[in-house]
């Protein structure tokens, strides 16, 4: 009888059925979390809309902060747990690492693309453009390419052991991106973009900052909209890395269907 | 000098409808996976229980 590779709890026995069990304290956690980060959007919103209050400089253009700020967190942590995960997997060649790393690209990506639509909102009625040639947004655009390139090319790689490898180092590699993006507004004192959350340099070019630091109440939606947005990658990717599971068994049952035909 | 805030709510509508569709359409696309996987997961047991027979 084939077996799958051994891969945590649920690839552990030989495969027989489709369906994984997984322990039901687990499961009931993911639902609670679920729940729990659905209804509280609707915190977040309305501490956006209604408790933060509106810029008398920006309108109300500055709310689309409380996204554009805190999804590129949710991004961030999702593609941090993409260089954990490919780290993992280099050093015990276990292949539920490489299908945590897969589902981490797939939620931070729609995060770091809500960062970029959010952003160019925000800019049409601030900056008077919807982009800019900034080194900020350059490098933002670049990340987003990097990671859209990883999912591509992991799908042109037909040997599972090569693929989980080459994604492995490729995702590692990639975050050097994130790190990129979150640094150059710090440094450089000639990028339009503002600094929002930590220290900087003076930078006279920048359009666009408000009272984070000073204003409690923009500070704390801005808070609470930044753990919402962890919180939320970190669920998506609990529930993607069981649909990623699913296959991989329904992969080992094709084959032992396969081999039996055989 | 006093400065009159700006009206541009319809940028904001415009980043908050286009982070909801983006959202939306991550969510349906897992849900739709995992409908297609079931649907994969009981054909393979139809055809395992073919075989045992």
């Amino acid at each position: 009888m084939a077996t799958v590779q051994a891969a945590g709890d649920a690839f552990s026995a030989p495969v027989q059925t489709a369906t994984i069990e997984y322990p039901v304290w687990r499961t009931r956690l993911l639902f609670g979390l679920s729940v729990v980060t659905f209804l509280s959007m609707f915190v977040m919103l309305y501490m956006a809309f209604f408790y933060a209050g509106t810029d008398a400089v920006q309108g109300h253009a500055q709310r689309l902060f409380y996204v554009h700020v805190s999804s590129y967190a949710g991004g961030s942590v999702a593609f941090f747990i993409t260089v954990i995960a490919g780290a993992a997997y280099l050093f015990t060649r276990n292949t539920k690492w490489d299908r945590l790393a897969v589902s981490s690209v797939e939620v931070g990506l729609p995060l770091m693309t809500v960062c970029l639509v959010t952003g160019s909102a925000w800019a049409r009625p601030i900056w008077n453009t919807w982009w800019t040639a900034d080194p900020r947004l350059n490098g933002m655009a670049v990340m987003w390419l990097m990671y859209a390139a990883y999912l591509t090319l992991r799908g042109a790689i037909e040997d599972p052991d090569r693929r989980a490898r080459f994604a492995a180092v490729y995702g590692i590699l990639a975050f050097a991106s994130v790190v990129y993006v979150f640094l150059i507004p710090r440094v450089r004192d000639d990028t339009l973009h503002p600094v929002v959350i930590g220290p900087s340099v003076a930078n006279p070019t920048a359009q666009g900052e408000f009272e984070v630091r000073t204003d409690p109440r923009i500070g704390a939606t801005m808070g609470v909209a930044m753990t919402w947005w962890c919180v939320a990658a970190v669920v998506l990717i609990w529930h993607r890395v069981r649909l990623e599971n699913t296959a991989a068994r329904l992969q080992a049952l094709k084959a032992r269907l396969l081999a039996k035909q055989g | 000098m006093e400065v009159s805030t700006p009206s541009n709510i319809e940028y904001m509508i415009l980043g908050y409808a286009a982070t909801g569709i983006i959202m939306a359409l991550t969510v349906a696309y897992f849900i739709l996976k995992g409908r297609r996987l079931r649907q994969e997961a009981e054909l393979l047991k139809r055809l395992d229980d073919d075989q045992e027979q």
